[in-house]
Protein backbone atom coordinates (compact mmCIF):
# COMPACT_ATOMS: atom_id res chain seq x y z
CA UNK A 1 0.00 0.00 0.00
CA UNK A 2 2.72 2.32 0.89
CA UNK A 3 4.47 1.46 -2.50
CA UNK A 4 1.32 2.82 -4.31
CA UNK A 5 1.36 5.73 -1.99
CA UNK A 6 5.15 6.42 -3.00
CA UNK A 7 4.66 5.72 -6.81
CA UNK A 8 1.47 8.26 -6.82
CA UNK A 9 3.40 10.92 -5.29
CA UNK A 10 6.57 10.77 -7.38
CA UNK A 11 4.26 10.51 -10.40
CA UNK A 12 2.82 13.69 -9.14
CA UNK A 13 5.95 15.06 -8.30
CA UNK A 14 6.90 14.29 -12.01
CA UNK A 15 3.75 16.13 -13.11
CA UNK A 16 4.19 19.28 -11.60
CA UNK A 17 7.83 19.64 -12.56
CA UNK A 18 6.69 19.03 -16.40
CA UNK A 19 3.86 20.88 -15.96
CA UNK A 20 5.99 23.84 -14.33
CA UNK A 21 8.81 23.39 -16.67
CA UNK A 22 6.20 23.86 -19.74
CA UNK A 23 5.07 26.97 -17.98
CA UNK A 24 8.39 28.28 -17.50
CA UNK A 25 9.24 28.03 -21.41
CA UNK A 26 6.21 29.56 -22.50
CA UNK A 27 6.61 32.69 -24.40
CA UNK A 28 5.54 35.76 -22.22
CA UNK A 29 4.09 38.64 -24.60
CA UNK A 30 4.40 42.12 -23.89
CA UNK A 31 0.87 42.97 -23.78
CA UNK A 32 -0.40 45.06 -27.01
CA UNK A 33 -0.84 47.82 -24.71
CA UNK A 34 1.50 51.14 -25.76
CA UNK A 35 2.99 51.52 -22.20
CA UNK A 36 4.51 48.44 -21.70
CA UNK A 37 5.67 48.17 -25.49
CA UNK A 38 7.78 51.29 -24.31
CA UNK A 39 9.41 49.65 -21.57
CA UNK A 40 10.11 46.56 -23.85
CA UNK A 41 11.90 48.42 -26.78
CA UNK A 42 13.78 50.63 -23.70
CA UNK A 43 15.45 47.34 -22.44
CA UNK A 44 16.18 45.90 -26.13
CA UNK A 45 18.33 49.13 -26.82
CA UNK A 46 20.86 48.07 -24.28
CA UNK A 47 21.72 45.15 -25.43
CA UNK A 48 24.53 44.95 -28.20
CA UNK A 49 23.76 42.97 -31.61
CA UNK A 50 25.45 39.86 -31.90
CA UNK A 51 27.87 39.54 -34.95
CA UNK A 52 26.23 36.92 -36.53
CA UNK A 53 22.75 35.10 -36.05
CA UNK A 54 20.48 32.26 -37.60
CA UNK A 55 16.82 32.46 -38.84
CA UNK A 56 15.31 28.81 -39.43
CA UNK A 57 12.53 29.69 -42.36
CA UNK A 58 9.78 27.80 -43.35
CA UNK A 59 8.24 27.77 -46.73
CA UNK A 60 4.80 26.36 -47.49
CA UNK A 61 2.93 25.81 -50.64
CA UNK A 62 3.00 28.59 -53.34
CA UNK A 63 1.32 31.93 -51.98
CA UNK A 64 3.00 31.37 -48.55
CA UNK A 65 6.39 30.97 -49.67
CA UNK A 66 5.87 34.15 -52.39
CA UNK A 67 4.69 35.72 -48.75
CA UNK A 68 7.51 34.76 -47.00
CA UNK A 69 10.26 36.47 -49.65
CA UNK A 70 8.34 39.54 -49.51
CA UNK A 71 9.00 39.60 -46.46
CA UNK A 72 12.48 38.72 -46.22
CA UNK A 73 12.93 41.07 -49.13
CA UNK A 74 15.14 43.86 -46.94
CA UNK A 75 16.91 41.49 -44.32
CA UNK A 76 20.97 41.93 -44.43
CA UNK A 77 23.00 39.35 -45.00
CA UNK A 78 25.84 40.19 -42.78
CA UNK A 79 22.84 40.30 -39.96
CA UNK A 80 20.90 37.44 -40.69
CA UNK A 81 24.25 35.40 -41.41
CA UNK A 82 23.26 31.83 -41.12
CA UNK A 83 19.58 31.18 -43.02
CA UNK A 84 18.24 27.59 -43.35
CA UNK A 85 15.18 27.36 -45.20
CA UNK A 86 12.93 24.34 -45.09
CA UNK A 87 10.39 22.49 -47.21
CA UNK A 88 7.80 19.86 -48.06
CA UNK A 89 8.77 16.87 -49.37
CA UNK A 90 8.18 17.45 -53.31
CA UNK A 91 7.89 21.21 -53.09
CA UNK A 92 10.07 21.96 -55.66
CA UNK A 93 8.56 25.42 -56.41
CA UNK A 94 9.82 26.59 -53.04
CA UNK A 95 13.19 25.04 -53.15
CA UNK A 96 13.42 26.77 -56.23
CA UNK A 97 12.39 30.17 -55.04
CA UNK A 98 14.75 30.33 -52.07
CA UNK A 99 17.76 29.40 -54.23
CA UNK A 100 16.18 32.42 -56.69
CA UNK A 101 16.31 34.53 -53.42
CA UNK A 102 19.76 33.12 -51.88
CA UNK A 103 21.18 34.71 -55.71
CA UNK A 104 20.00 38.21 -54.77
CA UNK A 105 21.27 38.31 -51.17
CA UNK A 106 24.61 37.41 -53.08
CA UNK A 107 25.35 41.65 -53.67
CA UNK A 108 24.38 42.56 -50.35
CA UNK A 109 27.19 40.93 -48.43
CA UNK A 110 29.52 43.79 -46.81
CA UNK A 111 31.95 40.99 -44.91
CA UNK A 112 33.76 38.31 -47.32
CA UNK A 113 33.59 36.15 -44.46
CA UNK A 114 29.88 36.16 -44.67
CA UNK A 115 29.48 34.33 -47.84
CA UNK A 116 31.74 31.70 -46.63
CA UNK A 117 28.81 30.52 -44.82
CA UNK A 118 26.19 29.72 -47.09
CA UNK A 119 22.96 28.54 -46.53
CA UNK A 120 20.84 25.32 -45.60
CA UNK A 121 17.62 24.36 -48.20
CA UNK A 122 16.25 21.13 -46.32
CA UNK A 123 13.68 18.67 -47.47
CA UNK A 124 11.48 17.33 -44.85
CA UNK A 125 8.52 14.52 -44.91
CA UNK A 126 5.08 16.18 -45.10
CA UNK A 127 2.97 16.14 -42.31
CA UNK A 128 -0.05 15.25 -43.92
CA UNK A 129 -0.70 15.11 -47.62
CA UNK A 130 -3.61 16.26 -49.24
CA UNK A 131 -6.18 13.62 -49.22
CA UNK A 132 -3.94 11.60 -47.24
CA UNK A 133 -6.24 8.75 -44.78
CA UNK A 134 -6.81 10.75 -41.28
CA UNK A 135 -5.66 6.73 -39.71
CA UNK A 136 -1.99 6.95 -41.44
CA UNK A 137 -1.87 10.69 -40.50
CA UNK A 138 -0.99 10.27 -36.91
CA UNK A 139 1.98 8.48 -38.47
CA UNK A 140 3.25 11.12 -40.98
CA UNK A 141 3.03 13.84 -38.69
CA UNK A 142 5.27 11.87 -36.42
CA UNK A 143 7.71 11.59 -39.30
CA UNK A 144 7.56 15.10 -39.74
CA UNK A 145 8.51 15.87 -36.28
CA UNK A 146 11.22 13.42 -36.09
CA UNK A 147 12.50 15.81 -39.51
CA UNK A 148 12.21 18.54 -37.62
CA UNK A 149 14.45 17.35 -34.82
CA UNK A 150 16.67 16.51 -37.30
CA UNK A 151 17.20 20.06 -38.68
CA UNK A 152 17.35 21.85 -35.18
CA UNK A 153 19.86 19.63 -34.07
CA UNK A 154 21.87 19.83 -37.39
CA UNK A 155 22.01 16.21 -38.50
CA UNK A 156 22.81 17.73 -42.23
CA UNK A 157 25.79 19.28 -41.01
CA UNK A 158 27.56 15.57 -40.79
CA UNK A 159 27.17 15.72 -44.59
CA UNK A 160 29.08 19.36 -44.79
CA UNK A 161 32.30 20.29 -46.25
CA UNK A 162 35.05 20.98 -43.35
CA UNK A 163 35.09 24.21 -43.80
CA UNK A 164 31.21 25.35 -43.93
CA UNK A 165 30.43 22.55 -40.89
CA UNK A 166 33.28 24.97 -39.05
CA UNK A 167 30.60 28.21 -39.56
CA UNK A 168 27.41 26.49 -38.55
CA UNK A 169 28.81 24.65 -35.47
CA UNK A 170 28.59 27.14 -33.35
CA UNK A 171 25.08 27.96 -34.72
CA UNK A 172 23.35 24.95 -34.74
CA UNK A 173 20.15 26.60 -33.24
CA UNK A 174 18.54 29.16 -34.82
CA UNK A 175 17.88 32.37 -32.72
CA UNK A 176 14.49 32.53 -34.84
CA UNK A 177 12.32 30.46 -36.40
CA UNK A 178 10.35 32.22 -38.85
CA UNK A 179 6.87 30.93 -40.22
CA UNK A 180 3.38 31.75 -41.74
CA UNK A 181 0.81 29.00 -42.15
CA UNK A 182 1.93 25.74 -43.04
CA UNK A 183 1.07 23.00 -41.52
CA UNK A 184 4.79 21.98 -40.89
CA UNK A 185 5.37 25.05 -38.94
CA UNK A 186 3.30 23.73 -36.26
CA UNK A 187 5.37 20.42 -36.64
CA UNK A 188 8.86 22.51 -36.44
CA UNK A 189 7.87 24.91 -33.59
CA UNK A 190 6.64 21.76 -31.25
CA UNK A 191 10.18 20.32 -31.80
CA UNK A 192 11.31 23.81 -30.95
CA UNK A 193 9.93 23.44 -27.68
CA UNK A 194 10.64 19.70 -27.13
CA UNK A 195 14.13 20.97 -26.85
CA UNK A 196 13.54 24.07 -25.21
CA UNK A 197 11.97 21.40 -22.16
CA UNK A 198 15.13 19.94 -22.09
CA UNK A 199 16.62 23.47 -22.45
CA UNK A 200 18.74 22.73 -25.46
CA UNK A 201 17.34 26.09 -26.94
CA UNK A 202 16.42 29.61 -27.01
CA UNK A 203 15.01 30.12 -30.30
CA UNK A 204 12.35 32.74 -30.67
CA UNK A 205 9.57 31.92 -32.67
CA UNK A 206 8.36 34.46 -35.09
CA UNK A 207 5.05 33.94 -36.97
CA UNK A 208 3.38 36.15 -39.38
CA UNK A 209 -0.30 35.46 -40.42
CA UNK A 210 -0.77 35.57 -44.41
CA UNK A 211 -2.05 38.94 -45.76
CA UNK A 212 -4.92 37.47 -46.77
CA UNK A 213 -6.70 36.68 -43.80
CA UNK A 214 -8.81 39.60 -43.13
CA UNK A 215 -11.07 38.61 -40.10
CA UNK A 216 -10.25 34.35 -39.53
CA UNK A 217 -7.17 33.19 -38.75
CA UNK A 218 -6.07 30.24 -40.40
CA UNK A 219 -5.88 27.35 -38.05
CA UNK A 220 -1.54 27.25 -38.11
CA UNK A 221 -2.30 30.45 -36.53
CA UNK A 222 -4.60 29.59 -33.95
CA UNK A 223 -2.61 26.59 -33.03
CA UNK A 224 0.10 29.00 -32.69
CA UNK A 225 -0.65 32.03 -31.39
CA UNK A 226 0.01 30.86 -27.59
CA UNK A 227 3.53 29.36 -29.05
CA UNK A 228 5.14 32.09 -31.04
CA UNK A 229 6.84 35.17 -29.50
CA UNK A 230 5.91 37.62 -31.42
CA UNK A 231 2.75 36.52 -33.45
CA UNK A 232 2.03 39.15 -36.25
CA UNK A 233 -0.89 40.03 -38.25
CA UNK A 234 -1.39 42.37 -40.91
CA UNK A 235 -5.17 43.67 -40.59
CA UNK A 236 -6.34 45.28 -37.70
CA UNK A 237 -9.57 43.58 -37.26
CA UNK A 238 -7.56 40.17 -36.31
CA UNK A 239 -5.81 42.13 -33.62
CA UNK A 240 -8.91 43.09 -32.42
CA UNK A 241 -10.34 39.66 -32.39
CA UNK A 242 -7.13 37.44 -30.91
CA UNK A 243 -5.30 39.43 -28.00
CA UNK A 244 -1.46 38.41 -28.39
CA UNK A 245 -1.79 38.90 -32.19
CA UNK A 246 0.08 41.88 -32.91
CA UNK A 247 -0.48 44.70 -35.52
CA UNK A 248 2.39 46.83 -36.78
CA UNK A 249 0.76 47.43 -40.52
CA UNK A 250 1.32 45.55 -43.16
CA UNK A 251 4.50 43.37 -43.61
CA UNK A 252 4.43 42.18 -47.47
CA UNK A 253 5.77 44.86 -49.89
CA UNK B 1 1.98 45.18 -87.53
CA UNK B 2 1.20 43.25 -84.56
CA UNK B 3 4.38 44.02 -82.62
CA UNK B 4 3.89 47.77 -83.77
CA UNK B 5 0.34 48.10 -82.15
CA UNK B 6 1.52 46.05 -78.86
CA UNK B 7 4.33 48.73 -78.45
CA UNK B 8 1.69 51.82 -78.37
CA UNK B 9 -1.73 50.15 -77.35
CA UNK B 10 -2.03 49.73 -74.07
CA UNK B 11 -2.97 45.86 -72.61
CA UNK B 12 -5.58 43.93 -70.06
CA UNK B 13 -4.32 40.93 -68.19
CA UNK B 14 -7.46 38.62 -67.27
CA UNK B 15 -6.20 35.89 -64.49
CA UNK B 16 -8.28 33.63 -62.43
CA UNK B 17 -6.04 31.66 -60.45
CA UNK B 18 -5.27 27.94 -60.35
CA UNK B 19 -9.15 26.98 -60.35
CA UNK B 20 -10.93 28.16 -62.95
CA UNK B 21 -13.41 30.80 -62.41
CA UNK B 22 -15.97 30.92 -66.09
CA UNK B 23 -17.82 33.83 -64.14
CA UNK B 24 -15.22 36.27 -64.80
CA UNK B 25 -14.09 35.09 -68.05
CA UNK B 26 -17.80 35.55 -69.35
CA UNK B 27 -18.26 38.54 -68.08
CA UNK B 28 -15.09 40.27 -69.67
CA UNK B 29 -15.53 38.53 -72.96
CA UNK B 30 -19.02 40.21 -74.01
CA UNK B 31 -19.08 42.56 -76.89
CA UNK B 32 -19.84 45.54 -74.61
CA UNK B 33 -16.90 45.63 -72.49
CA UNK B 34 -14.44 44.55 -75.51
CA UNK B 35 -16.02 47.56 -77.13
CA UNK B 36 -15.10 49.48 -74.70
CA UNK B 37 -12.14 48.45 -73.74
CA UNK B 38 -11.20 48.87 -77.50
CA UNK B 39 -12.79 53.06 -77.05
CA UNK B 40 -10.23 53.30 -73.72
CA UNK B 41 -7.60 52.39 -76.19
CA UNK B 42 -6.96 49.03 -75.05
CA UNK B 43 -5.43 46.78 -77.98
CA UNK B 44 -4.10 43.67 -76.23
CA UNK B 45 -6.26 41.40 -73.96
CA UNK B 46 -4.57 38.47 -72.66
CA UNK B 47 -6.62 35.81 -70.59
CA UNK B 48 -5.41 33.00 -68.25
CA UNK B 49 -8.48 31.07 -67.88
CA UNK B 50 -7.41 27.76 -65.75
CA UNK B 51 -10.03 25.31 -66.00
CA UNK B 52 -11.91 27.06 -67.70
CA UNK B 53 -10.93 26.59 -71.39
CA UNK B 54 -14.64 25.64 -72.43
CA UNK B 55 -15.85 29.21 -70.89
CA UNK B 56 -13.59 30.78 -73.14
CA UNK B 57 -13.73 29.29 -76.05
CA UNK B 58 -17.62 29.60 -76.02
CA UNK B 59 -17.59 33.09 -74.65
CA UNK B 60 -16.61 33.93 -78.80
CA UNK B 61 -19.78 34.47 -80.58
CA UNK B 62 -20.16 35.45 -84.43
CA UNK B 63 -21.14 39.02 -82.85
CA UNK B 64 -17.44 39.01 -80.18
CA UNK B 65 -16.00 37.85 -83.57
CA UNK B 66 -17.35 40.70 -85.87
CA UNK B 67 -16.21 42.99 -83.13
CA UNK B 68 -12.81 41.79 -82.68
CA UNK B 69 -12.17 42.05 -86.50
CA UNK B 70 -13.47 45.36 -86.44
CA UNK B 71 -11.68 47.19 -83.96
CA UNK B 72 -8.68 45.02 -84.50
CA UNK B 73 -8.65 43.99 -80.65
CA UNK B 74 -6.43 41.30 -80.19
CA UNK B 75 -7.52 38.69 -77.10
CA UNK B 76 -4.92 35.28 -76.12
CA UNK B 77 -5.87 32.69 -74.13
CA UNK B 78 -4.00 30.39 -72.17
CA UNK B 79 -4.27 27.86 -69.21
CA UNK B 80 -1.77 28.29 -66.84
CA UNK B 81 1.49 30.13 -66.44
CA UNK B 82 4.37 30.05 -63.96
CA UNK B 83 4.57 32.52 -61.29
CA UNK B 84 6.93 34.66 -63.24
CA UNK B 85 5.81 34.69 -66.15
CA UNK B 86 2.21 35.94 -64.28
CA UNK B 87 4.40 38.88 -62.84
CA UNK B 88 6.05 39.52 -66.38
CA UNK B 89 2.56 39.28 -67.97
CA UNK B 90 1.30 42.05 -65.03
CA UNK B 91 4.05 44.26 -65.71
CA UNK B 92 3.14 44.44 -68.75
CA UNK B 93 -0.59 45.43 -68.57
CA UNK B 94 -2.29 48.65 -67.47
CA UNK B 95 -5.57 47.18 -66.34
CA UNK B 96 -5.68 43.80 -64.00
CA UNK B 97 -8.56 41.87 -64.22
CA UNK B 98 -8.46 39.03 -61.68
CA UNK B 99 -9.82 36.86 -58.75
CA UNK B 100 -8.61 38.05 -55.64
CA UNK B 101 -5.92 35.98 -54.83
CA UNK B 102 -3.56 37.97 -52.58
CA UNK B 103 -0.44 37.43 -54.88
CA UNK B 104 -1.59 38.77 -57.98
CA UNK B 105 -3.29 41.75 -55.90
CA UNK B 106 0.04 42.53 -54.33
CA UNK B 107 2.32 41.97 -57.37
CA UNK B 108 -0.54 44.19 -59.35
CA UNK B 109 -0.09 46.85 -56.52
CA UNK B 110 3.76 46.62 -56.22
CA UNK B 111 3.98 48.06 -60.22
CA UNK B 112 0.96 50.37 -59.49
CA UNK B 113 -1.38 49.04 -61.87
CA UNK B 114 -4.95 49.47 -62.15
CA UNK B 115 -6.59 46.50 -60.78
CA UNK B 116 -10.13 45.52 -60.50
CA UNK B 117 -10.89 41.83 -58.26
CA UNK B 118 -13.92 39.71 -58.45
CA UNK B 119 -13.97 37.58 -55.80
CA UNK B 120 -14.71 33.81 -57.04
CA UNK B 121 -17.79 32.60 -54.75
CA UNK B 122 -17.87 29.73 -55.77
CA UNK B 123 -14.62 28.66 -53.51
CA UNK B 124 -15.25 27.14 -50.16
CA UNK B 125 -13.17 29.01 -48.08
CA UNK B 126 -13.69 32.18 -48.91
CA UNK B 127 -11.29 34.17 -47.16
CA UNK B 128 -10.63 35.88 -50.52
CA UNK B 129 -13.96 37.27 -50.88
CA UNK B 130 -12.98 39.23 -47.51
CA UNK B 131 -9.72 40.57 -48.73
CA UNK B 132 -11.25 42.16 -51.76
CA UNK B 133 -13.65 44.22 -49.62
CA UNK B 134 -11.37 45.39 -47.63
CA UNK B 135 -9.14 46.40 -50.56
CA UNK B 136 -11.37 48.05 -51.92
CA UNK B 137 -12.88 49.96 -49.54
CA UNK B 138 -9.38 51.20 -48.31
CA UNK B 139 -8.77 52.17 -51.99
CA UNK B 140 -6.14 49.91 -53.55
CA UNK B 141 -8.28 48.04 -55.85
CA UNK B 142 -11.50 47.99 -57.24
CA UNK B 143 -14.28 45.64 -56.78
CA UNK B 144 -15.90 44.38 -59.64
CA UNK B 145 -19.58 43.59 -60.01
CA UNK B 146 -19.66 40.64 -62.74
CA UNK B 147 -23.33 42.00 -63.90
CA UNK B 148 -22.06 45.25 -64.72
CA UNK B 149 -18.42 44.86 -65.36
CA UNK B 150 -18.51 47.51 -68.04
CA UNK B 151 -19.41 50.21 -65.16
CA UNK B 152 -16.12 49.00 -63.21
CA UNK B 153 -14.02 48.74 -66.47
CA UNK B 154 -15.23 52.65 -66.88
CA UNK B 155 -14.79 53.69 -63.22
CA UNK B 156 -10.82 51.90 -63.52
CA UNK B 157 -10.09 54.62 -65.82
CA UNK B 158 -10.45 57.29 -64.23
CA UNK B 159 -10.17 56.01 -60.48
CA UNK B 160 -7.45 57.74 -57.57
CA UNK B 161 -5.56 54.62 -56.82
CA UNK B 162 -3.78 54.63 -53.69
CA UNK B 163 -0.47 53.46 -53.42
CA UNK B 164 0.82 50.49 -51.24
CA UNK B 165 2.83 51.13 -48.48
CA UNK B 166 6.38 50.08 -49.69
CA UNK B 167 7.54 49.69 -46.10
CA UNK B 168 6.29 46.26 -44.75
CA UNK B 169 9.36 44.38 -45.22
CA UNK B 170 11.39 46.81 -43.42
CA UNK B 171 8.78 46.83 -40.34
CA UNK B 172 9.49 42.82 -40.66
CA UNK B 173 13.30 43.33 -40.21
CA UNK B 174 13.06 45.77 -37.12
CA UNK B 175 10.84 42.47 -35.35
CA UNK B 176 13.45 40.37 -36.59
CA UNK B 177 16.44 41.84 -35.62
CA UNK B 178 15.03 42.27 -31.87
CA UNK B 179 14.21 38.90 -31.56
CA UNK B 180 17.91 37.57 -32.39
CA UNK B 181 18.58 40.16 -30.15
CA UNK B 182 16.60 38.55 -27.30
CA UNK B 183 17.52 35.31 -28.42
CA UNK B 184 20.97 36.31 -28.18
CA UNK B 185 20.12 37.32 -24.38
CA UNK B 186 18.07 34.43 -23.48
CA UNK B 187 21.17 32.27 -23.99
CA UNK B 188 23.69 33.88 -21.96
CA UNK B 189 21.24 34.68 -19.41
CA UNK B 190 18.72 31.19 -19.52
CA UNK B 191 14.95 31.85 -20.17
CA UNK B 192 12.49 32.91 -17.37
Amino acid sequence: MSFLIALFLSLLLILIFVSLRIYSILPTRPSTTPQISILQSSRIVELTPPDNSHALIILGSGGHTAEMFSLLSSISPDILTHRTYIFSSGDIHSAKSAQAFETSLLGKYTKKANEKVGYRLLEIPRARKVRQSWVTTPWSCLMCLVGCMDVLRGRDLAGMSVQMRQCWDKRRFPDVVVCNGPATAVMMVLACYIYKFFGRCSTRIIYVESFARVTTMSLSGKLLLPLAHRFLVQWPQLAEKYPGAEHLGFLVS
Amino acid sequence: MASERSKTGKGVFVTVGTTAFDGLIKAVLVPTVIGQLSDFGYTQIKVQHGNGREAYVNAFTPELERLVQKTGISIDGFDYEESTRITELIIEADLIISHAGSGTILDALRYQKAIIVVPNESLMDNHQAELATEMSKQKYVIQGKLDRFDASVALAQTYKFKHFPRTGSKKFVEVLEDEIEKAEKDKMYGEG
